[in-house]
């Protein structure tokens, strides 16, 4: 009995030590990231690569939002909401830096009940699908406000650094809140109303050929299977989507009809309708692609086209009438 | 051949192989105790040792020398 | 699952409470049960029925070699029981079909281990153990299951089969071995991973100083990462009262390629010495150096392969050999030139030799890690040539704050091994309470926010 008396207060004990740590280190900024987060190595501050800071500041405030398109960098660069609003559908783009189906979840779960969108889609990179989150979960440390469900996503990652991260944060947002901080000019890219960063890059890149088979992780499909129930449970329909990947890419990732499989089957257990562009459309990769990963401006046109399209062949978005912005 | 009669006799082999007028063997020397006397020279000198007595060791003799002593006695049960 | 994971920190103790809580006769099913689990987390059922085969294999021909009666038919046991163990470990491991669909985790280390008892019972350094259950425990043992210790049967069988009776010392140097093998892990071997797979994973993209710093770092890496987990896994079984052979001593201090082995990854050279490099000795012993150098090749040709089946790892166990072979010719000499200059005791001399041995480990490293045979020789090709700019600086500037830190770490390592050696593990102990609580606490604190805990694995879990 003593002992384990003795054993709690040891742990307790800790707790405080480590807190007072994390703390201190908080409290110290060097060049926009507190020593925490150096030693860390976490370096995304605010307002930092992805236009977050912008993206989620503006979900604050949005007052309708028609399509929710979430996802990792692929769907913030892969969505442009002013091809869905010449269909007068209002699109919101929320996706962010290697967010993976673990980090969707949660934002889901914070961001439904204040949006509630009248689609979801679900962008799935599979590249993002082999990791733990861990990556996704900087951004948003960096640029989302404290909430009780970016714990969760923290505790989620099973890595102890994005708790500590999150116990910096606390500290951090108290002395440095984040509206005082503004949006970075980023090269090459350019924020656009609802979210998305178009990209001023055409295709000056080199090709980098490594072959690598994926391995998706297993709790990553469990919680792809945890959206589906979420967007159930919020009665909003959600469609799966596998935009056109570069074919380099694909040449690169020797078991990608595996797991497309593997993920449509997961679809169709639960009714979700999936779709997988690269069965259906060929874009060219040094024309409509910025890098092996993520597609060009003249690639999301061509893209966003089709899916539009198809989203309403599938009757998932039903016509509207065309007129003056805002009518509706 | 008597037990120090075998030991003066390795112990200059040991000294001929390893090139080292100091080396000095008890009973109870082990290969920390000699300087060059390692895996790469161990076997070097049991074949010269088996030379010099005209006698042969078998691999399961040789895994059971733990100390020059071991070798000694070893020595001794093959030479008449 | 591996050391360093949250599960295996939840495992370890509640393992440990139903040690002790389980009766004395019946501990060593619940160790063997608890390694089965263990190795079942790895998802791959086939591994199991191996590890059961290569049990199954062992046990009955080591006892078929103890109750022979002619020599030849000693030698025919032997040969039928490391012939299966062999025929299970290229199956796993070097066919084609098999090797890609499956990483045998372990597969080595206990096929080897297996080896190493029927060789041990055939040579009369070991008796062929007659209870099933003890056997089984002591090629399977959990903490060092993965990744070794390979270990002779003389050693673990007895400590398996003692009575076990709670000592507090073993669990408290148990826990804190550990932890020390944690930090050189996640604080130093992975931090050092993301420079070094920077420059690996790429190599054509650098010339000159970042090859060579990078593949040093590796040698470090290396290091790092091997002896922690044998720290953590000799830290776990002590906790258990079982002390398993500790695989390094200093391997960077070794004044040769020759010393280096004995400082290295001890339990596998010990066993290539034992069993593969000796009795090829002797067979080839009437051809003097020329015999040795044949069998110091094949020893790590062996020693190479049995890392994976790469040309890599061959190359780099050829290299040794070469090393060890060119020693056995020049040693003499070198020995008359130390004492023609009067420097053999020199302290200088013993530095210089580190430096020149260590060198020659970090040259071979480089077959060791290269992704290729290709990039292995791209390497060592450019590693002193190229434009002489700050450019080198490029594999650390991927994030500048992580040069700091690392140095921070290894300056973090090195008091710590300098306060282990002056004020040794039990003037630890005499410290006062609080003291020892905030020397702990701290030492968890930095490895919680220096280690690195992102999708890493031991490197040695893929041999």
């Amino acid at each position: 009995m003593r002992n384990t008396c003795r054993l709690v207060f040891l742990i307790i004990g800790f707790a405080i030590f480590y807190f007072t740590v994390v703390f201190i280190l908080s409290s110290i900024q060097f060049k926009g990231l507190t020593l925490l987060q150096i030693l860390t190595a976490d370096k995304i501050g605010p307002g930092g690569w992805g236009h977050s800071l912008l993206r989620f500041r503006e979900l604050q405030n949005i007052k309708n939002v028609d399509i929710l398109f979430v996802g990792s960098s692929k769907a913030y660069r892969g969505y442009d909401p002013r091809v869905f609003q010449t269909k007068n559908y209002a699109a919101f783009n929320m996706g962010s830096t290697s967010q993976t189906p673990m980090n969707t979840y949660f934002l889901l779960k914070q961001y439904l009940p204040k949006i509630k969108p009248k689609v979801i889609v679900f962008d799935l990179d599979i590249t993002d699908m082999a990791m733990d989150g861990y990556e996704g979960i900087l951004d948003l440390l960096a640029n989302i406000p404290i909430s009780w469900e970016l714990l969760e996503m923290s505790v989620a990652t099973g890595n102890p650094h994005a708790v500590t991260n999150f116990l910096g944060k606390l500290i951090r947002d108290q002395k440095w809140p984040l509206a005082s901080f503004d949006q970075q000019n980023m090269k090459n890219d350019k924020y656009i109303s609802g979210g998305y960063v178009e990209t001023t890059i055409d295709s000056e890149w080199v090709a980098d050929d490594n072959i690598a088979k994926i391995k998706i992780l297993n709790n990553q499909l469990d919680y792809c299977s945890k959206i589906l129930e979420l967007a159930k449970t919020f009665n909003i329909p959600i469609v799966e989507v596998i935009q056109p990947m570069n074919d380099i890419l694909l040449r690169s990732i020797p078991n990608y009809k595996t797991i497309a499989d593997h993920l449509k089957n997961s679809a169709m257990k639960r009714s979700v309708i999936f779709i997988d562009f690269n069965n259906t459309m060929h874009l060219d990769p040094f024309v409509d692609y910025m890098d092996e990963f993520h597609l060009n401006q003249k690639g999301v046109l061509k893209y966003n086209t089709v899916l539009l399209d198809r989203l309403m062949a599938n009757k998932v978005l039903l016509p509207r009438a065309v007129g003056p912005i805002g009518t509706h | 051949m008597t037990h120090d009669e075998i030991k003066n006799k390795v112990t200059k082999i040991f000294r001929d192989i390893l090139d080292d007028e100091t080396i000095v063997l008890h009973d109870n020397t082990t290969a920390n105790d000699i300087e060059g006397w390692d895996s790469l020279s161990h076997i070097s000198i049991l074949y010269a040792i088996e030379k010099d007595f005209n006698i042969k060791f078998i691999l399961i003799e040789v895994k059971q020398l733990k100390k020059a002593g071991d070798l000694f006695d070893l020595i001794k049960s093959k030479t008449p | 699952m591996a050391f360093n994971t949250f599960s295996y920190l939840l495992f370890l103790p509640v393992i440990f409470l139903l040690f002790l809580i389980c009766t004395d006769r019946l501990r060593w099913l619940l160790l063997l049960v608890t390694s089965f689990i263990f190795y079942a987390f790895l998802l791959k059922p086939l591994l199991l029925f191996v590890l059961l085969a290569v049990i199954v294999i062992s046990f009955f021909f080591g006892m078929h070699i103890e109750k022979a009666i002619t020599s030849a038919e000693r030698k025919k046991f032997l040969w039928f029981g490391i012939s299966g163990n062999l025929f299970l470990l290229v199956l796993m491991k070097y066919l084609p079909f098999t090797s890609s669909r499956i990483i045998a985790i372990g597969v080595s280390f206990y096929v080897f281990q297996a080896i190493s008892y029927l060789a041990d019972i055939y040579l009369n350094m070991a008796k062929a153990e007659t209870h099933f259950g003890y056997f089984a425990l002591y090629l399977s043992f959990f903490p060092k299951l993965l990744q070794g210790p390979i270990e002779r049967a003389g050693n673990l069988l007895p400590q398996l089969k003692a009575k076990y009776a709670f000592d507090y010392a073993n669990f408290r140097f148990g826990l804190l071995l550990f932890a020390w093998g944690l930090f050189k892990k996640v604080v130093i071997a992975d931090r050092l991973g993301v420079y070094v797979d920077i420059v690996y994973n790429n190599v054509h993209a650098f010339t000159g100083l970042p090859l060579l710093l990078s593949t040093w770092a590796y040698a470090f890496q290396m290091y790092m990462d091997f002896s922690g987990y044998t720290d953590m896994a000799l830290g776990s079984a002590r906790l258990f009262n079982i002390n398993l052979t500790q695989n390094f001593n200093n391997p960077y201090m070794a004044t040769s390629v020759a010393d280096f082995w004995r400082r290295w990854h001890i339990s596998l050279s010990r066993w290539i010495f034992d069993y593969v490099f000796e009795p090829l000795q002797m067979t080839f012993r009437s051809y003097g150096k020329w015999g040795t150098t044949c069998s110091l090749l094949a020893t790590f040709l062996v020693c190479g392969i049995w890392h994976g089946a790469s040309w890599c790892f061959v190359f780099w166990g050829l290299i040794y050999g070469i090393y060890l072979s060119c020693s056995v010719f020049y040693r003499p000499f070198q020995k008359k030139l130390y004492a023609a200059l009067g420097i053999e005791k020199a302290r200088f001399l013993k530095y210089w030799r580190i430096f020149v041995t260590f060198n020659l480990i970090s040259f071979a490293f480089v077959f060791f890690r290269s992704n290729t045979l290709g990039d292995a020789f791209y390497l060592i090709t450019h590693m002193f040539t190229g434009k002489k700019n700050l450019q080198p600086a490029f594999a650390f500037s991927q994030g500048k704050y992580e040069l700091g830190f690392l140095f921070m770490a290894a300056l973090i390592y090195v008091c710590i091994c300098v306060l282990r050696k002056n004020y040794d593990f039990l003037s630890f102990l005499k410290l006062s309470p609080f003291k020892k609580c905030l020397a702990v606490y701290s030492f968890m604190t930095i490895i919680l926010i220096l280690g690195k805990f992102h999708h890493t694995n031991f490197m040695y879990f893929k041999f």
